[in-house]
C-alpha cells in the first residue's frame, strides 16, 4: 500500500527536479490561463479562423524579427496587428467576408513566413515555432508570460463588463456609449500578447487547440459567461501542467500532449452533456451564453 | 391545371411544432382559385412557417396542399449579397426549375427574363449586380425570379417591409396582373392597412387561425383584437390603430 | 540552379500540380461563396496525422489514410459544427488542432523512422509519383463533371437557398457532395503542395478572381487559369529557389491577389476622377 503511493508520489514529483522543468511548468501554467480566458472571448465573438489565422501568420513575424535580428516576440506582436488589421480591410469590400478575408491571408502570410525562414536559414527554428519549445523556456519567458496574464486580469478587471457587452450585443454596448472600437482594440492586442507566449508553450500550429478547447469545455459546462471564462482559465492551466506530466512519462512533445490533453477534455465535456441532454427529467436545451 | 372550383391553397388541422415551441397549431383554411389573400398577424404568429409547411419544406402534422406550380419569394435575409449575379441573372434563376436544374437556360429564356425584367421596371439594370441594387430594386429582381418560374400559387414573405412607395406599387401592379391572369397569390405582412387594399382575402394567424374569410368579413375592430390583443388601439370612429413597435427578431 | 528543369520528377510534380489545380480553383469559386475557407485550411490539417498512419502501415498507403483522415474528419465536424452553443468554428479550431497533435505524437511513438516531417507539411516537389498524377487527373475529370452538371443548382442554392428548397435545390446533397470533393482535391494535392498550406489555391486564386469579376461564369472560368499558374508557377520557383513548394505556392497566389486589390483600388480611384 505505502509502495504504492510511494510510486505516485514519485511519478508526480519527479518531472518537478529539474530546474528547466520547473520553468516549463510556469510557463505551461501561466500560458494555458492567458490562452483559456482570452479564448472565450474569441468563442462568444466567433473569431475562430481569425484566431487560427494570427496563430500562423505570427510565425512569419517570428522569420521577419529572427532575419532583422529584432526580438522574437516583437515581430510576432507586430504582425498578429497587421493580420488583424489586413482582415478586416479586405472584409470591408462588400465581395468579401470575414472567412473570405482570413482564408486569404492564413495560407499568404503563413506560407510567406515558412518561405522565409528556409531562404535564411532560421529553417532550424522552423519544427519549435510550429509546435512550441515549452522545454526551452527561460526565466525571460516565464516573466512574459507572467506579464501577459497581468495584464489581461487588469484588462478584464477595468474593462471586463464592456468587453463582454461588446461581445454579446454590439449595438446595446454603442447605445450605451461604450467605444466599441476601443474596445476592439483592446481585444486585438490582447490576443496579440497571448499568441506571442503560446507560441512558445505550444507553437504556432497547435495554438488554436489551446485557444478553443478550454472555452469549448466550459461553454460544455457554464451557462454564463464569467464562471465560463474561470473555467476555461482553470482547464487551461490544469491541461498545461498534464500535457507536460504526459510529455515528461511518455516521451512525447510537450506542445502536443499540451492540446491532445485539451481534446481530449474537450470529448469527455461532450460526451457528458450528451448523456446529461439523453437522461429522463432533463427538459431544458442548453441555450446560448448569457451575460450574466 | 387546376380546375375552376378547386381551391388552389387548402390546409386542414396543419400544425408545425419545433423543439421547444409550437409555431401552427391546428390552421384549416381555403382559397380559392385567383385569390389574393394576405396573411397578417404580429410577429413570431407563424406566418414564415405556414408558407414553408404550404411548400413542404417544413415537417407537419395535418395536410397543406397547393395546386398548381408554386413560386417563392421568401424573406431576403437568407440572401448572399456577395454573390456574382446581375438583375437579370436573378431573374434567369427562376427558368432553373422548369429546365429540370441540367440544362442552362436557353434564348427563349433568356427572353422571357428580359420580359420581366421590364415589367418590374428593371430593364436598364439588367447588368448591374445585384448586390449593387438597391432594396426596392433587389426585391423587384426577387419578384421577378418568382414570375419566371410561370407559377400557378405565388408564395410571398413580407414582399413589402422596407422598401420604398414605388417599388411597392410596381410589385402590387405585377402581383394583380398575375391575379387577373389566373395566378393565386398569397401574401404575409404585417400592414394591415395595405393588405386591406389590395387582398381580398385575409388570414389572421396568430399562432392559430383567428380569422379567415373575405376583408370585409375579416377586417373588423371585434375579429381583429382577436389576433393582435394588446396591439390593437380601436378610435372612435372605428378607426384602428396598430402598435407596431416592437419588431423582435424571430428567435429561428 | 536552371539546370535540370526537365528532369521527369520535376515534369511528373507539374503535371500532378496543374491537374489537381484544376479542381482546386473551380471548387475554390464555391469555397469562397459559401465561406468554407476555415473547413478547407482544416481538412489539409486534419491530413497529416492521415499520412503519418499511412507511412507507418505498408500496404494502405498515404493517399488511402489522408484520404480516411479528411473525410472523417469532414464528417465528424459537419455534426460538431451543429450545434448551436458552440457555432462559429470553435470545433472546427479544436478539432484541427488535436489532429495535429495527434499526428506529431503518431510520429514519435509509431517510431516511422526519418519520415520527413518537412514534405508532409509543405510538399516536395520530389514526392510527386505517377500514381499521384493519375490521381489528379481523375479528380479533375470528377470535379468538372459534377460542377458541370449540377452548377445551376449549386449557384441557385449558394445564392436563396430558401428559395431553392422548394424548388428543388436539394441543399443538403450539394453540400455534402461540395464537401467531399473538396477533400478529395485536397489529398491529391498533399505530396505537391503539404498538408498545411493545400487550401491556399482553395481560396486565394478564387478570391482574386472576385476582385476583378462580378460575374459567375467568368470567375469559375479564370479561377481555374490562375490556379494552375500560379500551381506550375510555384513549383518552378520552389524549385529553383530549392523553398516547400507550399509556402511558395501560397505567398506567390498573395502576392498576385494584393496586385489585383491594389489594381481594382487604383482603378477606382480612376474612374471617380473620370466621373467628375
Amino acid at each position: 500500500m505505502i509502495a504504492v503511493l510511494d510510486a505516485a508520489f514519485e511519478w508526480l514529483a519527479e518531472p518537478w527536479r529539474p530546474g528547466l522543468m520547473r520553468l516549463a511548468f510556469a510557463e505551461a501554467v501561466l500560458a494555458g490561463l492567458a490562452c483559456g480566458a482570452l479564448g472565450c472571448f474569441v468563442l462568444v465573438r466567433r473569431l475562430a479562423f481569425l484566431g487560427e489565422s494570427v496563430s500562423h501568420t505570427v510565425v512569419l513575424g517570428a522569420a521577419l524579427a529572427l532575419a532583422l535580428g529584432l526580438p522574437l516576440g516583437l515581430g510576432a506582436v507586430a504582425i498578429a496587428l497587421t493580420t488583424a488589421g489586413l482582415t478586416g480591410a479586405i472584409a470591408s469590400d462588400r465581395r468579401f467576408s470575414p472567412d473570405n478575408a482570413t482564408g486569404v491571408l492564413l495560407p499568404t502570410l503563413f506560407g510567406a513566413g515558412v518561405a522565409l525562414l528556409a531562404l535564411t536559414a532560421g529553417g532550424r527554428r522552423l519544427e519549435e515555432l510550429l509546435f512550441g519549445s515549452i522545454l526551452g523556456a527561460g526565466a525571460s519567458d516565464v516573466a512574459l508570460a507572467g506579464a501577459v496574464v497581468a495584464a489581461v486580469v487588469v484588462a478584464l478587471l477595468l474593462a471586463g463588463q464592456e468587453l463582454v457587452l461588446t461581445a454579446f450585443d454590439r449595438s446595446v454596448a454603442r447605445a450605451l456609449g461604450y467605444r466599441v472600437a476601443a474596445l476592439d482594440g483592446l481585444l486585438l492586442a490582447l490576443l496579440a500578447v497571448t499568441t506571442v507566449v503560446g507560441l512558445r508553450a505550444v507553437g504556432g500550429v497547435l495554438l488554436a487547440g489551446l485557444l478553443l478547447g478550454p472555452p469549448v469545455v466550459a461553454r460544455l459546462v457554464c451557462r454564463t459567461f464569467w464562471p465560463m471564462l474561470a473555467v476555461a482559465a482553470a482547464v487551461g492551466a490544469v491541461a498545461g501542467v498534464a500535457g507536460l506530466y504526459l510529455s515528461w512519462h511518455l516521451e512525447l512533445g510537450a506542445g502536443p500532449a499540451i492540446v491532445l490533453v485539451v481534446t481530449g477534455a474537450v470529448a469527455i465535456a461532450a460526451g457528458w452533456r450528451a448523456v446529461v441532454r439523453v437522461r429522463p427529467g432533463h427538459r431544458r436545451e442548453a441555450g446560448p451564453v448569457t451575460a450574466g | 391545371m387546376t380546375t375552376a372550383t378547386e381551391p388552389a391553397v387548402r390546409a386542414s388541422g396543419l400544425s408545425v411544432s419545433f423543439a421547444a415551441r409550437t409555431a401552427l397549431e391546428d390552421v384549416s383554411f381555403e382559397l380559392p382559385r385567383a385569390s389574393f389573400a394576405g396573411v397578417l398577424g404580429p410577429n413570431g404568429a407563424g406566418k414564415t412557417t405556414l408558407l414553408r409547411a404550404l411548400l413542404g419544406t417544413v415537417t407537419h402534422s395535418g395536410s397543406a396542399s397547393l395546386t398548381g406550380r408554386p413560386a417563392y419569394v421568401p424573406q431576403s435575409g437568407g440572401i448572399d449579397p456577395s454573390f456574382p449575379v446581375d438583375a437579370l441573372g436573378v431573374v434567369l434563376m427562376g427558368r432553373y426549375p422548369r429546365l429540370g436544374w441540367r440544362r442552362w437556360p436557353g434564348r427563349e429564356d433568356r427572353r422571357r427574363a428580359r420580359e420581366i425584367l421590364g415589367q418590374v421596371g428593371l430593364e436598364r439594370e439588367a447588368r448591374v449586380p445585384f448586390a449593387a441594387l438597391s432594396a426596392g430594386q433587389r426585391q423587384r429582381a426577387l419578384v421577378g425570379r418568382a414570375l419566371a418560374q410561370e407559377g400557378d400559387v405565388l408564395l410571398l414573405d413580407e414582399p413589402l417591409t422596407g422598401i420604398d412607395v414605388p417599388s411597392q406599387e410596381v410589385i402590387l401592379a405585377t402581383l394583380e396582373a398575375k391575379r387577373r391572369a389566373g395566378a393565386t397569390i398569397v401574401m404575409t405582412t404585417h400592414d394591415l392597412v395595405q393588405a386591406a387594399r389590395v387582398c381580398d382575402r385575409l388570414l389572421l394567424l396568430n399562432r392559430s387561425l383567428v380569422a379567415a374569410g373575405t376583408t370585409s368579413e375579416v377586417f373588423r375592430p371585434e375579429v381583429l383584437g382577436r389576433a393582435y390583443g394588446g396591439e390593437l388601439l380601436v378610435l372612435d370612429g372605428g378607426a384602428v390603430l396598430l402598435d407596431d413597435a416592437h419588431h423582435h427578431h424571430d428567435p429561428r | 540552379m536552371l539546370e535540370g528543369l526537365d528532369a521527369p520528377y520535376l515534369t511528373r510534380a507539374l503535371a500532378a500540380g496543374a491537374l489537381v489545380a484544376v479542381p482546386l480553383g473551380l471548387l475554390g469559386c464555391f469555397v469562397l461563396l459559401r465561406d468554407l475557407a476555415f473547413f478547407a485550411h482544416a481538412v489539409g490539417v486534419a491530413t497529416f496525422p492521415g499520412l503519418v498512419i499511412g507511412a507507418a502501415l505498408p500496404g494502405v498507403g498515404p493517399f488511402a489514410s489522408a484520404l480516411a483522415a479528411a473525410l472523417a474528419f469532414s464528417g465528424f465536424v459537419s455534426l460538431g459544427e451543429r450545434d448551436r452553443a458552440l457555432s462559429g468554428g470553435a470545433v472546427t479550431g479544436v478539432a484541427l488542432a488535436g489532429a495535429l497533435a495527434l499526428g506529431s505524437v503518431l510520429l514519435v511513438s509509431l517510431e516511422v523512422g526519418a519520415l520527413p516531417v518537412e514534405r508532409l507539411l509543405f510538399g516536395s516537389v520530389l514526392a510527386v509519383s505517377d500514381a499521384d498524377v493519375a490521381r489528379s487527373a481523375a479528380t479533375a475529370a470528377l470535379t468538372v463533371a459534377v460542377i458541370g452538371l449540377t452548377l445551376p443548382r449549386l449557384a441557385a442554392t449558394t445564392f436563396d437557398r430558401e428559395w431553392a428548397a422548394p424548388a428543388g435545390g436539394r441543399g443538403r446533397a450539394g453540400d455534402a457532395a461540395l464537401v467531399a470533393l473538396v477533400a478529395i482535391a485536397v489529398v491529391c494535392a498533399l505530396p505537391a503542395v503539404g498538408s498545411l498550406l493545400a487550401a491556399a489555391l482553395l481560396v486565394v486564386p478564387a478570391a482574386t478572381v472576385r476582385v476583378l469579376t462580378e460575374r459567375l461564369a467568368p470567375m469559375l472560368a479564370c479561377a481555374v487559369a490562375l490556379s494552375v499558374l500560379e500551381m506550375a508557377g510555384g513549383i518552378v520557383l520552389a524549385r529553383v529557389l530549392d523553398l516547400p513548394p507550399g509556402a511558395v505556392v501560397a505567398t506567390l497566389a498573395g502576392v498576385v491577389f494584393g496586385m489585383a486589390a491594389a489594381l481594382r483600388a487604383a482603378a477606382g480611384r480612376l474612374a471617380l476622377e473620370v466621373a467628375r
